[in-house]
């Protein structure tokens, strides 16, 4: 599990929602909760912390854009919760693949978290 | 370890920076940023870390500097590093985010004849384009462009 490196106790966004297939299209932020659940909230400043709120810990975060209920791309980058496990991310595309997205082809990008040049998973 | 890949901003106002700086520490803090407040600091450092490139952002209307309480420098401007990149080999994608319309349009055509994708952002508003449009742009322009570069070690033609 994953802190967020801000423990401020941010309230949940009044735009966070669990996520479902009728995403709008555009840039989201997401985390998959310890309950292996997956929250969206659209994207902005600072917004990792308050898709859940309260500090609370996550077993993975990142960032991904919708188009038509294509997911174009999913990725770990989040300065707030710093994942650094390309199998995590590989999990949370199954998991919304679960949920009823489709994934484009070469949509899964991973960012090193040693700042090295990122890649297609 | 090899160095982290760098962003690098031409930007000269000093609240732009600073938002700026958090937008992309909250969402890609492994990278190393680098900002310029003029062309030609900018240039000289592209030509030093041309291989460790993740993404170039580049404002076109810079300030004159003023020194010793009487003179004035010229920074020159965005498009003297577009005229720079668009002599060189193809690492990045580019972001360009100027009020000056006729300007971007120049600096995308120059960089689009050399090869370069670029990406433009119009500023609205003082600042708050900033933590949410500028940030998406420069997001989408660096993942997109993931994969779509070789190492320039890998580049057979070209100099630096």
């Amino acid at each position: 599990m994953k802190l967020p490196l801000d423990p401020t106790p941010y309230r949940q966004h009044r735009l966070s929602r669990q996520v479902s297939s009728d995403l709008a299209d555009g840039n989201y932020v997401d985390v998959q909760t310890a309950e292996d659940e997956l929250w969206v909230l659209p994207d902005g400043p600072h917004r990792h912390p308050r898709i859940v709120g309260n500090a609370t810990p996550v077993k993975y975060a990142g960032d991904l854009r919708v188009d038509h209920g294509t997911i174009i791309d999913l990725t770990n980058l989040s300065g707030t919760f710093l994942c650094d496990d390309p199998d995590g991310l590989i999990e949370v595309a199954e998991l919304f693949r679960q949920a009823g997205f489709k994934l484009a082809k070469s949509g899964l990008r991973f960012f090193p978290p040693d700042g090295s040049r990122s890649r297609v998973l | 370890m090899s160095a982290p890949m760098q962003i690098v901003i031409l930007e000269d106002n000093a609240e732009r920076r600073r938002l700026m700086r958090d937008a992309i520490v909250d969402r890609f803090p492994q990278y190393d940023l680098r900002f310029f407040i003029t062309a030609g600091e900018a240039i000289a450092h592209l030509r030093e870390n041309y291989d460790t490139l993740l993404a170039i952002v580049l404002d076109h209307d810079l300030d004159l500097i003023p020194v010793d309480g009487h003179r004035l420098i010229d920074p020159g401007s965005g498009r003297d590093v577009a005229d720079f990149l668009a002599t060189q080999p193809v690492v990045c994608p580019i972001v360009i985010h100027t009020t000056n319309g006729p300007a971007a349009v120049g600096m995308e055509t120059v960089l689009h004849d050399a090869g370069w994708k670029t990406y433009r952002v119009i500023p609205v508003g003082e600042f708050k384009w900033i933590p949410k449009l500028w940030l998406q742009t420069v997001r989408n322009a660096i993942v997109e462009s993931v994969n779509r570069f070789e190492p320039l070690s890998n580049v057979s033609s070209g100099t630096v």
